[in-house]
């Protein structure tokens, strides 16, 4: 343990640090020598410093200085004050004060060398404290470098991919109400002229039927085998039996395709980028009409929607997230599958479960699938953008996406969004 | 301010001359030794030099007792100018109760000068004083040289700052004593001010200013 010396620069010194016995004692000796009877030293405060020899009957008496401040006083003894003694002590005096002098000057000159040493040292201290610290920090931030490299490239391929398919998505969107209201127009006469055409065909059988019942009997049998023939060759009674059951096909098809397009309409929420209190069931609905077409035979969609209130969102955009994470179970190669879909509500939240009885998701890359470009699916099949599509959309909502593989079987995903979003 | 002892009575005061390298800090010192009066100061200290330039400090002290027996002790100090001399401006800057900054008015040294300046800005604040709230005296040396800025020059530099400025001439005495007695002057307000030199010490203004700036005889 070193320790410290601290000089101010220009602190009081005394007397005592300046003069030491020994030199004291040799200048007074040297006054007895050259005929004093004796002499002392003392200090300010009365400590006596020095002395020799014996106090004689008269003393002749020197202030000593520094600093020009009186710091103590030197006395010489004689027989008598005579000029020798005054000479002597003027000699002492003078040799005195360079002593202190001298002595002082190599105090301050060897104070300030050490202080300006310490001082230096401790910048030194300092300067290596600093170091080492940033030395350490550099060696921390290497060490986690790497790892915040990846997450940072990871953030970055997300933010980046979802970009891409927001954009993708809002043409596709637009694209499919572009179409939806081109198709709109015409499918509404095609149904109205449909329904037309149903009840003209019905009054064309009723004309012809009496035609058949009232005329036929009056025809000339000629005329009547030739009638028959002609029905026969036109196939006219397959044709009245079948005619209606074409038109009401036709008519229901058409009405799908209507409602089909209202769907589509609804679910590309072209109109709707604000946010707004959103029913989530009727998205969820509206999806799974969406995804009709792609519901193969043999699947079975449980819905156990329960009433929950309104949440205020983005409906655009929690429909995708819905339509993804639907389409990925539906895509899952299982005999007989079953999606269970449910909501509900329940402290300050509004969860959405997609359930499948699908082989789930192996522990090791569950927290991958929400990844961009992840995926388990054949080449062609998937586009790996699906679930992170869904991710990206549910955060933007405000709300968390999470996932569960229960033992039985099975992945159940919860989509969990605020009932009420602070205002951010 | 180096000590204040109340029990004792005494007070020792530290006034720096600081500047950059050969502005005539010094000089100034040698000076004030020659112009003032040899009673109540005592002798000039000058450390080490090598070629005449400072290593360490130099030193004038001057004592001063009150009538009422209050005593002074205001130890004027040098720094070393020289670049290299840092650490000793700073040891030497520790606790002062003033500041005279001994410009160089030759044309080719503002640069210099201002480095100095700088560097006493750091330095202080390094030692833990404000230079806004230290007595500081600005003196533009060697005006008796040819090259120099003009007073025009200087107080468009200055002016602003509201510090006092001298103009002086250490090789000829002039101004000299002038800039000392101001800072001084500075130095006993901001100390009365601090510890009531004249209400609680007992210690006059006009008093301690005549015996630290007492001149020599004969000069005058
Ligand atoms: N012409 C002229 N020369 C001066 C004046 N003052 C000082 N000098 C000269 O300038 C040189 C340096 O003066 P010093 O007093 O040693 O300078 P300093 O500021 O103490 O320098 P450092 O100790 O290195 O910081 C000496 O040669 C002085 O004679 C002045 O007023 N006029
Ligand atoms: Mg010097």
């Amino acid at each position: 343990m070193d320790r410290r010396l601290d000089f101010i620069v220009g602190r009081e010194i005394g007397l005592r640090q300046l003069l030491n016995t020994a030199d004291a004692l040799m200048l007074l000796e040297g006054a007895v020598r050259a005929g004093a009877c004796g002499g002392e030293i003392v200090a300010a405060d009365g400590a006596l410093l020095a002395s020799c020899g014996d106090a004689g009957p008269w003393k002749v008496l020197r202030p000593i200085l520094v600093e020009g401040e009186p710091v103590g006083a030197l006395s010489l003894f004689g027989a008598g004050v005579t000029p020798l003694l005054e000479g002597v002590a003027d000699m002492l005096h003078t040799a005195l004060h360079t002593l202190v002098f001298g002595a002082m000057k190599r105090l301050l000159t060897s104070e300030t060398h050490t202080a300006v040493i310490n001082q230096t040292y401790d910048e030194l201290l300092e300067t290596n404290r600093r170091l080492a610290q940033s030395e350490r920090q550099y060696r921390e931030l290497a060490e986690t470098l790497e790892i915040k490299v990846h997450e940072r490239t990871k953030e970055l391929s997300r933010a980046y991919a979802a970009m891409l398919q927001r954009e993708k998505l809002a043409s596709v969107g637009q694209l499919a109400a572009g179409m939806a209201h081109e198709i709109n127009n015409p499918i509404g006469f095609v149904i109205s002229n449909l329904a037309t055409l149903q009840r003209y065909a019905a009054k064309l059988k009723e004309m012809l039927a009496f035609y058949r019942l009232g005329c036929e009997s009056h025809l000339p049998p000629p005329l009547m085998n030739e009638a028959n023939e002609r029905r026969q060759e036109l196939k006219i009674d397959f044709i009245l039996n079948d005619l209606d059951e074409l038109t009401a096909q036709s008519l229901d098809g058409a009405e799908r395709v209507k409602k089909l397009v209202a769907d589509l309409r609804g679910f590309s929420h072209v109109d709707e980028i604000n946010e707004m209190p959103t029913d989530l069931n009727a998205e969820l609905e509206q999806t799974l009409s969406v995804l009709g077409h792609e519901v193969r035979e043999g699947t079975v969609i449980e819905r156990r929607l329960a009433p929950i209130p309104r949440v205020t969102l983005r409906p655009a955009l929690i429909s995708l997230a819905f339509l993804n994470v639907i389409r990925n179970a539906l895509q899952l190669k299982v005999p007989a599958l079953v999606l269970a879909i449910s909501t509900e509500a329940g402290q300050g939240q509004v969860r959405v479960r997609i359930a499948d009885n699908g082989p789930g998701i192996p522990a090791g890359i569950r927290n991958r699938v929400f990844d961009p470009f992840f995926t388990t699916k054949d080449v062609g099949e998937g586009t790996g953008m699906g679930l992170n599509m869904a991710y990206q959309a549910v955060n933007s909502c405000g709300g968390t996406i999470s996932l569960e593989c229960p033992p039985g079987g099975g992945t159940i995903f919860t989509i969990a969004l605020p009932e009420e979003r602070d205002a951010s | 301010m180096i000590e204040y002892d109340e029990q004792q009575r005494k007070l020792v005061l530290k006034l720096v001359y600081y500047g950059p390298a050969l502005s005539g800090k010094t000089t100034n010192l040698l000076c004030l030794h020659d112009l003032l009066s040899n009673e109540g100061r005592g002798e000039l200290m000058v450390l080490d030099t090598v070629d005449d330039r400072t290593i360490y400090f130099d030193l004038l002290p001057f004592f001063y007792v009150s009538p009422s027996g209050f005593r002074i002790k205001l130890k004027v100090f040098t720094v070393p100018g020289q670049v290299r001399h840092d650490a000793t401006r700073k040891a030497v800057l520790q606790r002062a109760d003033g500041i005279v900054f001994v410009a160089d008015s030759q044309k080719g040294e503002m640069a210099n000068n201002a480095e100095s300046f700088a560097n006493l800005e750091r330095n202080l604040s390094f030692v833990g004083l404000a230079i806004g709230k230290l007595p500081l005296v600005i003196q533009f040396n060697k005006r008796d040289l040819d090259a120099i800025i003009t007073p025009e020059e200087i107080s468009g530099t200055w002016g602003p700052t509201g510090l006092p400025v001298v103009l002086a001439s250490a090789l000829r005495g002039d101004g000299i004593v002038e800039t000392y007695e101001q800072v001084v002057s500075l130095i006993y307000d901001a100390l009365d001010s601090r510890l009531g030199l004249t209400s609680r010490l007992g210690v006059e203004k006009a008093d301690f200013l005549r015996s630290v700036t007492r001149r020599q005889q004969g000069y005058q």
